[in-house]
């Protein structure tokens, strides 16, 4: 009885065998992206900063130029060599170019880099031994002195609940406009020719009074003429296009902004007729009413901020068009100062 | 022998007083539940007598359609059907003393799976709870209810009436068999309504007395209705709606009396005064002839919201049903009503075809989910709607195992409010109601209307209002047959239900089919079903529908009015495991075609599942 | 006249019979109230403004099951829940829901059925919800936690809890031919499509997502039997609007046993083998991927009265596919819900072993078709259990079978990957465990529970090369119980984990293929020291009080290191 089991059953083992050999994968096979590079690799354009001084001061950007003979992981390591400041930069690609990396100036904790530090930055590559070198020299750091003022962060469609916003407690701030953080990029074309963003400025930051959510500047009485929509504006100097600023307001109190029925909203057109980065500040009194709300500007009720990027295309253009906006900041008295010290 | 003799007296007596000790034993010992009334503090005189049952339904059904409407999913499972059909009903009886109670539960169960991705699982749904309570007092038996149904009067509070496909099983089916099913429902002659879903439900507080001096009863319901929003809710089918409502009804033997008192009244929304109210008060009265028996409802009703105010209109239904002793020598019945514009009353009845319930703010999302309204509607005989006045008469006759009914109505507006009729789709209902779910713009051109088990479309008349001089004329005509017999020794059930319907600009007593009425419809249901074995049953379903508008209607793309053809061809087997479980399969093949409006064109299967057990 | 007799007593009979039904109805259930007070501290919320830091949380919650049984054959069962989370008042945190339905019974007595919401589980390589670590030979007091979290996750055994329908019948044949067959099939719905109007996203994106399969048995004798198992994981294409995307994963095993002994000492080879399809397409844009591999796995068995020795191999293929078999039991990428971030909010706190013990809120309860991230550190041999991909080798485990005074067992796996991942040089793991429970009561002869426990499992992963791998992990567990006085008793838990080293974690996209890698290294160690004291009013019912402490140490910055401090009170009843 146990023989003839037996038996069968190796007839059943053969079979699995037979069965078993479809596998798509051989044994020389590596799955997933390789990790190491070929012994061939070599860079085909050397290694290099894009500039060779950097003035965040004056909105530079760096970032690092390279060219493999493959898709490599690679590793920069930047380091001051007067202050041992360090931070480093990492990624998967066959080049590197202003999308692979970017640096604004800033180290990791705790210690950062001078002005007019030289740095060196090394690059890495997973499963090769040569590594490669170049140096900048850094200036000056980008400063913005906020204290006091309020950042409206976290833009998120027209979602009340998922934005955030939070005071600028540390007046030693030295974030780059075009830090992806900050940033939000605007992008339009003939077929999406208008592009919103709605940030929520209902609630304050825990540190002010966590225990009552209440208005941005619902303490006192401000002049519209004192407060100011602060903001730095990407310009590609086209001027065919603007963007408008809505600032909201809750007339009726009841924390929801409607605006066909109780509640203001005032209006801002911004032409974009420069290029490159630029600190804009607009003060709440050149909004134009609309609404219906009680037809006064009243910035204790301010409630929201709705940014709406129109795109003015001549008809038979089909070409996007695109600009970001960052740090954007309701200053109650007076314009928002840039680079108070350095 | 006299069979009452002493001895077998005492014996019976005996034998049944043994078995209510025994039954009252094994009610005590075998429930746990007892030990948890151990804890609570009741009078110490007597004990809680409780009986559960209940039902457990599982459904599933799975749709497979080849030509569908743009936006619908080609392949769909439902299960569990619609999203109110419990899996679990529970109820629960008992006995206090002289009070008897009762509360039942309701469970949904939707099988959504646990995937994260799309949502967490909601499946199980805590649906309903209600309850009643008997108390004999002095005054009479008062019974108090929570979130049960009542029925005031057709007018007053009760829910539309509407004839269901046999073949297609609502949930709330209560027959253990289908024998019992089908043997039910060859006994009912004429196609009559369903009775016993003519309940309103109320979620709120009940009382009712009854056995009061001088025969007298009352009834006093507050609460909410269905349709009427949740009490935060400011975006619903009807605003924050309360609902006071009662009956007081002194009886002469079987003759009957009654007033009945309908108020629903509440507020647009939660912060603003925008209220709306709707009112209907009647005086009931049936009284009963050897020969005959006559219903009537005599009253008036009005709404208003904080634009209009609308006058009181009147309200008036007679009927009268005739018996076998009259000169015909056949059971027939005559009915007319008058219901005016103003009769607004969503928990009755009466189906609204002419009070659009604007929403003053204008919000646009009520809208589209507004089931309410159904203007120009095509009724059935017997059905009410407001703005109408009509007569519908039925006669019922028998031929051995054939019976048959007839059915005539006709109906005309008061005034003519909206250039639409609003008709309803019978073949494959069921299945149509499934595509979505209370939506009234429905489908490729927006017309159709989705509602519970049922599906309507409207269809406009291209007039300018200005000049509309008639008022719309309805006719309706139901033919009705049922045949039982035997093949092979086993019974065999056979149906057929017509319905015509015709609207028109002129007055007629008949419908007119041709093209002179604006609307025309005919719709043949045959049904056949085999017990062809002790515990299966097996059943065959076609259905027919015509559907065709005339030229003063909306055209279609090719320029000409409406005219659909749909047809449904359904088996389905059932199989009686015992006299508590079943299971229950059913395919449909349909397919439904407009030559005119070519986006109107559904072609498909629905097969389905049931396994329902009573206990 | 005697008919009529017997007609009325019959008559009466009935009436009463039917008037009695209500005793196929009873009643069970589970009360239970957790509350616990714990703070965070360390050098990772220090001066920390926004991180939570401490917290006070509970909620009592009592289960009632109704099971109704109209007949031997067929019953029904419901499971309400009445819920009232801690912190709010006048009822304001009370909730009720339904935990479960259930219809079950049998059709003609040969089906058996269960409807509605059902465990199912086959073998580990096609339906098999994985233990979450190996936690066999754990502290007493840290399985009060566990069973906790394991109920709440409807964590039965090793099976998934599903909702659907599952049918199965067997029939004794010809003794001499085939002793038993037995069929099951099942079929369950993972994902459906619910949205009923085309104004939300999910109405076009997801198809309904169904799971069947069913398991064919043959005993032929007492010594061989074999069964054939099926578990077809699919969308239905239609069911979304725009069928995005469509998924087909089949995997068919033979599983098998032969007894070449079977007297005092019993000897036989048993094991699995089988294959998977996976199918996965994408319309926007459009791609499909189809991988076919197998497994094998076959072990030798020598065991008596006492022991038992088994020795195995395995090989299981690098696209080997079975997502109900490899579905994860925690969802590794998220943070805990208790002190979600550290370092002012910037960072999320890591799971650690209090939270994967504890934190309902990271449990799992879908059986994903993407192979999950997992954390190396709780597991980086076989993370998704033995079927986990790209693994062969051999392994071992002897144990002892039946209670004594020490219950111990001991295992080793030696295994290695197929194919090489991101690299051509193949890891290779080696993960060795060993547990034993000593009833000391047994020993000096009391009634009292005294018990030890211990356990080690010690986990190396390594990978030469120009991308090296050196991952090392060491998880102890220590406890003992102590009944100080009847029912009264005194219970102490050690856990230990020590991982350091570096991994490349696979970064997987829909269709399983890995897209890049994140290198992870880790120097860390948490130690978990419980004590505690319960008292078991009954059979079901239990008290106690448990004081934790979690010492989490980053080594590699210590500025993310922290602790966490607990007192829980835990209240059960079962009735």
């Amino acid at each position: 009885m146990l023989r003839s089991d037996l038996k069968t059953y190796s007839i059943l083992i053969s079979f699995c065998i037979i069965f078993v050999s479809c596998r798509d994968l051989k044994k020389n096979d590596v799955i997933g992206p390789k990790l190491e590079v070929s012994p061939n690799f070599k860079l085909l354009e050397p290694f290099s900063f894009n500039l060779s001084i950097a003035d965040f001061q004056n909105y530079d950007t760096v970032w690092f130029n390279a060219l493999f003979s493959e898709k490599a992981y690679w590793k920069i390591n930047l380091r001051g060599l007067n202050s041992g400041a360090q931070t480093s930069f990492s990624g998967y690609s066959e080049k590197l170019n202003a999308s692979s990396a970017r640096w604004y100036g800033k180290s990791k904790p705790p210690i950062k880099f001078e002005t007019s530090e030289r740095v060196v930055a090394e690059l890495e590559i997973r499963g090769h031994e040569t590594k490669y070198y170049d140096t900048i020299t850094k200036i000056t750091n980008f400063r913005l002195d906020g204290a006091g003022n309020s950042l409206v962060n976290d833009f998120s469609f027209y979602d009340y609940g998922a934005s955030e916003f939070f005071f600028l407690i540390n007046t030693d701030w030295s974030e780059h406009p075009d830090m992806p953080l900050q940033k939000i990029s605007l992008d339009v074309s003939t077929s999406a020719p208008a592009m919103s963003y709605l940030g929520s400025i209902k609630y304050l930051a825990k540190e002010r009074n966590p225990s009552k959510p209440y208005y941005l500047l619902q303490d006192q009485n401000y002049d519209p003429k004192e407060v100011y929509l602060n903001l730095y504006v990407l310009g590609y100097g086209n001027g065919n296009n603007y963007i408008q600023f809505n600032l909201l307001e809750d007339d009726n109190n009841d924390q929801k902004f409607e605006g066909n029925k109780f509640d203001d909203f005032y209006i801002y057109d911004l032409k974009l007729d420069w290029i490159g980065w630029k600190l804009v500040s607009i003060p709440y009194s050149s909004f134009l009413k609309s609404g219906k709300g009680n037809g006064v500007q009243n910035p204790k009720s301010l409630m929201g901020v709705e940014v709406i990027f129109h795109n003015k295309w001549f008809p038979a253009t089909t070409d996007h068009y695109n600009t970001s906006i960052s740090f954007i900041i309701i200053s109650p008295d007076g314009p928002l100062s840039e680079f108070s010290k350095n | 022998m006299n069979f009452f003799c002493k001895k077998h007296r005492f014996f019976i007596i005996v034998h049944f007083l043994v078995c209510s000790a025994t039954i009252e034993q094994a009610s005590a010992d075998s429930l746990s539940i007892s030990k948890l009334y151990n804890n609570i503090s009741f009078d110490s005189i007597g004990r809680v007598k409780l009986n559960f049952s209940g039902v457990a339904r599982f459904e599933a059904s799975y749709r497979n359609m080849h030509q569908l409407y743009g936006g619908m999913r080609p392949r769909v499972i439902f299960v569990n059907g619609w999203q109110n059909t419990p899996f679990l009903e529970l109820t629960c009886r008992g006995e206090r003393g002289p009070v008897k109670f009762d509360f039942g539960m309701a469970f949904m169960h939707g099988y959504m799976g646990f995937d994260q991705k799309v949502q967490p699982s909601y499946g199980q749904l805590f649906q309903r709870m209600g309850g009643r309570a008997k108390v004999p007092t002095r005054i009479g038996m008062v019974e108090l209810t929570i979130n049960e149904s009542h029925k005031l009067s057709s007018l007053t509070l009760g829910a539309n009436i509407q004839r269901f496909n046999e073949f297609y099983r609502p949930p709330w089916l209560w027959y253990r068999s289908s024998k019992e099913q089908f043997s039910n429902y060859y006994s009912n002659i004429s196609a009559k309504f369903d009775n016993r879903y003519i309940y309103g439900g109320i979620q709120g507080l009940g009382i009712e007395i009854t056995e009061l001096p001088k025969q007298f009863s009352t009834t006093l319901l507050l609460g909410k209705t269905a349709g009427s929003g949740f009490f935060n809710n400011t975006i619903g089918i009807a605003p924050a709606i309360v609902f006071v409502g009662g009956k007081v009804s002194k009886s002469f033997g079987r003759h009957n009396i009654a007033y009945n008192s309908s108020n629903s009244m509440g507020y647009e929304e939660n912060f603003n005064n925008n209220y709306k109210s709707a009112s209907i008060h009647t005086i009931t009265s049936e009284f009963y002839h050897n020969k005959f028996t006559f219903f009537s409802e005599i009253g008036a009703g009005r709404y208003q919201n904080v634009l209009v105010k609308k006058d009181w209109n009147p309200a008036v239904v007679m009927k009268m049903n005739f018996n076998r002793k009259n000169f015909l020598k056949l059971p027939f019945s005559v009915q007319y009503f008058y219901m005016g514009r103003n009769l607004y009353n969503l928990v009755s009845e009466v189906m609204n075809s002419a009070v659009y319930d604007t929403d003053v703010l204008g919000l646009q999302s009520k809208g589209a989910y507004d089931i309410t309204f159904l203007p120009g509607l095509v009724t059935d005989l017997g059905i009410l709607t407001n703005n109408r006045h009509g007569v519908n008469t039925d006669v019922e006759f028998q031929i051995r195992r054939l019976k048959a009914s007839f059915g005539l109505g006709w109906n005309q507006e008061l005034s003519n409010e909206f250039n639409v009729i609003t008709f309803e789709h019978r073949n494959f209902a069921a299945i149509r109601s499934r595509f979505a779910f209370y939506v009234n713009s429905f489908g490729p051109y927006n017309d159709l209307v989705q509602f519970f088990m049922r599906n309507f479309e409207r269809i406009k008349i291209e007039e300018n209002p200005d000049s509309i001089s008639y008022r719309k004329s309805y006719n309706t005509v139901n033919f009705n047959l049922k045949y039982k017999t035997s093949v092979f020794g086993r019974t065999l059930y056979a149906f057929n239900f017509i319905n015509c319907n015709t609207v028109s600009d002129v007055v007629s007593p008949f419908p007119i089919f041709s093209d002179a009425s604006f609307f025309r419809y005919i719709y043949e249901e045959a049904t056949i079903t085999y017990n062809f074995a002790s515990k299966f049953h097996i059943i065959f379903q076609y259905g027919y529908e015509i559907a065709r508008g005339n030229k003063r209607t909306t055209l279609g793309e090719n320029g000409n009015p409406m005219n659909q053809t749909g047809v449904s061809k359904g088996i389905g087997l059932d199989y009686n495991l015992n006299e508590i479980a079943s299971i229950y399969i059913r395919h449909t093949w349909f397919d439904h075609k407009d030559k005119s409006f070519v986006l109107d064109n559904l072609k498909g299967t629905e097969t389905s599942l049931e396994f329902k057990i009573f206990f | 006249m005697k008919k009529k007799y017997v007609f009325i007593l019959s008559f009466l009979f009935v009436i009463n019979y039917t008037y009695g039904q209500n005793k196929n109805i009873s009643f069970f259930g589970l009360h239970r109230t957790p509350i616990n007070y714990t703070t965070l501290r360390g050098n990772a919320v220090s001066g920390d403004t926004i991180s939570n830091k401490q917290g006070t949380g509970g909620f009592t919650f009592i289960d009632l099951g109704i099971v109704g049984k109209p007949s031997d054959k067929i019953s029904a069962t419901a499971i309400m829940r009445g819920k009232n989370e801690f912190g709010a008042f006048f009822n304001t945190g009370a909730s009720a829901e339904i935990r479960q339905i259930t219809l079950e019974g049998t059709i003609a007595d040969k089906f058996a059925f269960q409807v509605g919401d059902i465990d199912i589980g086959l073998t580990p390589y096609t339906f098999y919800n994985n233990d979450e670590i190996y936690n066999t030979y754990e502290a007493d007091i840290f399985k009060i936690r566990r069973d906790v979290v394991h109920y709440e996750n409807f964590n039965n055994g090793n099976k998934w809890r599903v909702q659907g329908f599952d049918a199965s019948t067997k029939a004794a044949l010809n003794k001499k031919i085939l002793k038993q067959i037995s069929f099951r099939g099942f079929a369950t719905r993972s994902r459906a499509n619910n949205q009923q109007l085309p104004t939300t996203t999910l109405y076009y994106l997801n198809p309904d997502r169904l799971l069947v399969g069913g398991k064919l048995g043959v005993i032929q004798s007492k010594y061989f039997k074999t069964s054939g198992n099926l578990v077809h994981f699919f969308d239905i294409t239609g069911t979304s609007l725009d069928s995005s995307y469509s998924l087909k994963n089949t995997v068919l095993t033979n599983d098998f046993e032969v007894m070449f002994l079977d007297k005092q000492i019993k000897m036989g080879l048993r094991g699995e083998a089988g294959q998977s399809f996976y199918r996965y397409s994408e319309r926007y844009p459009l791609r499909e991927v189809n991988k076919n591999d197998y497994f094998y796995d076959a072990s030798l068995f020598v065991k008596n009265k006492k022991i038992k020795l088994e020795v195995g191999y395995r090989n299981v293929g690098p696209q080997f596919y079975s997502p109900s078999a490899q579905s994860l039991r925690i969802i590794n990428e998220i943070s805990p819900s208790m002190f979600p971030t550290v370092n002012m909010g910037n960072n999320a706190r890591v799971q650690t072993l209090l939270d994967r013990v504890t934190d309902l809120n990271i449990y799992n309860k879908s059986i994903t078709q993407r192979l999950m991230p997992f954390l190396p550190q709780y597991g980086n041999v076989q993370p998704y259990g033995i079927a986990t991909p790209n693994r062969s080798g051999f392994t071992a485990n002897i144990s002892n079978t039946q209670d004594s005074l020490m219950n111990f067992e001991v295992g080793a796996d030696l295994l290695s990957e197929i194919v090489g991942e991101g690299s051509f040089s193949l890891r290779k793991f080696t993960s060795l465990r060993a547990g034993n429970q000593l009833n000391l009561y047994k020993l000096i002869n009391t009634k009292r529970i005294i018990q030890l426990r211990g356990a080690a499992r010690m986990e190396n992963t390594t990978r030469s090369g120009s991308v090296p791998v050196n991952f090392k992990s060491l998880l102890v567990d220590a406890g003992a119980l102590f009944e100080i006085a009847k029912r009264f008793d005194f219970s102490l838990g050690y856990k230990y984990l020590n991982a350091s080293g570096n991994e490349y974690l696979a970064i997987r996209d829909d269709f399983n293929d890995i897209t890049s890698f994140n290198t992870f290294e880790m120097k860390s160690s948490q130690g978990w020291y419980t004590v505690g004291l319960q008292y078991r009013i009954a059979n079901n019912s239990i008290v106690s009080l448990h004081s934790n402490l979690l010492a989490y140490q980053n080594k590699q910055d210590a500025m993310n290191s922290f602790n966490i401090n607990q007192i829980f009170l835990f209240y059960s009843l079962g009735f």
